[in-house]
């Protein structure tokens, strides 16, 4: 596992220079690290969920990544939106409740018990690793052609009585059905 | 005859045909060059702003689509979105470019270098559809969640539209071909309606004018209308001016007949006239000259009895005797007159130039036994040289002059005056005396044969001078009038046709 993230670190670093002329231009920010790249997905991914309907603003709440936490709390401070995202870090024993989108870090180790923790409140829960949707993750992030892409696992999604956008399927690397 | 005999250069602007002709060509060429000058410009017009429209449309349904694939880095459905653009012919190519003015995605129809997206742009870009010469191009802002998330640019072809124009261009070209045909083919059916009677009624006109001639008529045509009326009218006309003409032609006919018969009739009494003037003058002469021989015999008879018996005779029978012989001196005095009035008709007149003033010196020489005894003043002026019967002309002076001695008598002084009036023509002479004269209601009788003013025992004379002296006037052709008053004199004048020699 370890060597695989020690791939993965690698490759997110080329993929986050590559990411850096699409995802933050506008925001004038030089350098982007992976974090960042995944921090603007999740951030994103609040305004692709059809059902159920938001009411007031989003929570993304974050286990075990401080860097993403730490990306996306910079992106909700920028934010000009009114209903703008916030951000919450969560342990990995006492999380889930509040959630509009759960994303489970490095500590895999919890995803189950995470996964448990949120059964039936409708949050989109993301992971790191592909792997993660076979064990009834939602969304997970991948990496294809050195560049940081998402599968859905539609079915877990359903489960959870969530609808996303067609729009964000549309551009999803591999959907379970 | 046709109106073609007359010289068609002659008809300003051409027949009518080609009037026709002319002026339906550009009344159809005007139409379309208008239309066509109206409608290419409104076409064009109309045509850029729906394709605007159109771009517009294009670039914010690309712009909807896409931004998501911007927002997750995603090329290939960025790249496929733009791809849906295949489905109009007239884009040339698209892209999509990032916030930054990167190239993120790009679409061309047929890729060439010339179609080829830049790779990066100037940003920010402005909204707007960009016409410019064949092309048309659109930007459009990719706004996600209230940030520019990236930008679409649009090449579209204004090919289409030019073809469009180009095509109502011919189209408008076949009409007119076609409207050109139809208004020569209208044109030929004017000239067969209008021109033809029209030419016809020129040609009879010019038939009428040319060679008087009203007999040609126009064929009748009910189908052209006013024309129609007109050719009917000038048919009329004709038919009015051949019948007055054909009038004439009679009447004058007739009074040619009426004046041929006339002469005729002159010419036949004229001759019958000459007839009977000649057996006349025969009769005359001869009875003239048959009378001479008994006259002779009376005279020589009655003189030798005076010469033998006379003293014999008494006092009454030498009167008596004497009284016989007046008488046959008188009757043979009367015969030679007769006889040289009977001459006159026959004599032919041998003019040559005459000295009328010497004819008057020897007239008046001749006149002395006449004037015998009495206080006559002779008032005379020279007379010119003139073309005449020096004979003739003696007796008619001989007879004028004669008469002015006679009729002057109981004038204790006579004047008698001989002259001429020149009034421009022929010189007219005249021959005045402050005799008795007479009364001028009796003027039409002095020239007549046997006719008197005054009896016998009064002034003697048998009354045959007058006429001799008209004969021979006209036979000059001459004239001779009179003027006079009772007791105030007579003027007598007469001109002879012959001009002075």
């Amino acid at each position: 596992m370890a060597g695989l993230r020690s791939t993965d670190a690698a490759t997110i670093i080329v993929l986050g220079v590559l990411a850096t002329r699409v995802l933050f231009a506008s925001q004038g920010t030089p350098a982007l690290s992976a974090s960042d790249v995944k921090a603007a997905y999740l951030y994103r991914f609040g305004q692709f969920i059809e059902e159920p309907p938001r009411t007031g603003a989003l929570t993304v709440c974050v286990v075990g990544d401080n860097a993403v936490a730490a990306s996306l709390e910079k992106l909700s401070r920028e934010d000009p939106a009114t209903d703008k995202t916030l951000v919450r870090r969560d342990g990995p024993n006492a999380a889930g409740g509040g959630c509009g989108i759960l994303f489970v870090g490095h500590d895999e180790a919890h995803a189950a018990a995470l996964l448990k923790s949120v059964g039936g409140s409708s949050t989109l829960v993301v992971g790191d690793n592909p792997a993660f949707l076979r064990a009834g993750g939602m969304v997970a992030f991948t990496l294809q052609d050195r560049k940081l892409h998402f599968s859905v696992n539609l079915a877990n999604v359903q489960a959870a009585r969530l609808k996303l956008s067609s729009e964000l399927l549309r551009h999803a690397a591999e959907v379970i059905q | 005859m046709t109106a073609a005999e007359y010289p068609v250069e002659s008809f300003r602007g051409g027949t009518i045909q080609q009037k026709l002709t002319r002026t339906s060509v550009v009344v159809i060429l005007t139409a379309l060059v208008l239309t066509t000058s109206a409608v290419v410009p409104y076409y064009l017009i109309a045509g850029r702003r729906s394709i605007a429209g159109e771009l517009n449309v294009q670039a914010q349904m690309i712009a909807l689509n896409s931004t998501s694939a911007l927002l997750f880095d995603d090329e290939r459905a960025a790249t496929e979105t733009l791809a849906a653009l295949q489905a109009d012919r007239n884009v040339l190519a698209a892209a999509i470019y990032t916030s930054r003015g990167t190239l993120f995605a790009s679409y061309e129809a047929q890729p060439s270098s010339a179609t080829a997206p830049r790779t990066t742009i100037a940003v920010p870009v402005r909204d707007a559809i960009r016409f410019s010469g064949l092309l048309a191009q659109a930007d459009q802002t990719i706004i996600a969640r209230g940030r520019t998330a990236g930008y679409v640019h649009i090449v579209y072809s204004l090919r289409a539209l030019l073809v469009d124009v180009v095509r109502f261009l011919l189209i408008t070209a076949a009409v007119l071909v076609v409207a050109v045909f139809g208004a020569l083919m209208a044109a030929r059916r004017v000239q067969r309606d209008l021109t033809v009677p029209i030419t016809q009624l020129a040609g009879a006109a010019l038939a009428v004018s040319r060679k008087t001639d009203y007999t040609v008529r126009v064929p009748p045509n009910h189908a052209i209308g006013e024309l129609g009326m007109l050719i009917d009218t000038f048919n009329a006309m004709l038919s009015q001016i051949q019948a007055r003409d054909e009038e004439l032609d009679a009447s004058a006919r007739r009074y040619q007949r009426l004046n041929e018969d006339l002469e005729r009739r002159v010419a036949e009494r004229t001759s019958e006239l000459q007839v009977i003037n000649k057996e006349l003058e025969a009769f005359t002469y001869s009875v003239s000259h048959d009378l001479r021989a008994p006259l002779r015999r009376i005279d020589g008879f009655s003189g030798m009895l005076a010469e033998k018996y006379g003293p014999e005779l008494g006092t009454d029978g030498t009167h008596f005797l004497a009284r016989i012989r007046e008488g046959t001196l008188h009757m043979g005095r009367l015969i030679d007159d007769l006889l040289n009035l009977a001459r006159l008709g026959r004599k032919e007149l041998t003019p040559r130039p005459t000295d009328l003033t010497s004819i008057v010196t020897r007239v008046i020489d001749g006149l002395g036994r006449e004037s015998e005894g009495r206080t006559i003043q002779w008032k005379r002026e020279p007379l010119p040289v003139v073309q005449c019967d020096p004979a003739l002309m003696e007796v008619v002076l001989t007879n004028l002059l004669s008469n002015a001695v006679k009729y002057t008598r109981p004038r204790a002084e006579a004047v008698i005056e001989i002259g001429v009036e020149r009034n421009g023509g022929a010189p007219t002479f005249f021959v005045k005396d402050n005799g008795v004269g007479f009364n001028m209601k009796y003027a039409d009788k002095l020239f007549g044969a046997f006719q008197r003013l005054h009896r016998a025992d009064e002034f003697e004379g048998i009354g045959i001078g007058l006429a001799t002296v008209q004969r021979i006037i006209h036979k000059h052709n001459g004239r001779i009038w009179v003027d006079a008053e009772l007791n105030r004199g007579a003027t007598f004048y007469f001109s002879i046709g012959g001009t002075p020699a």
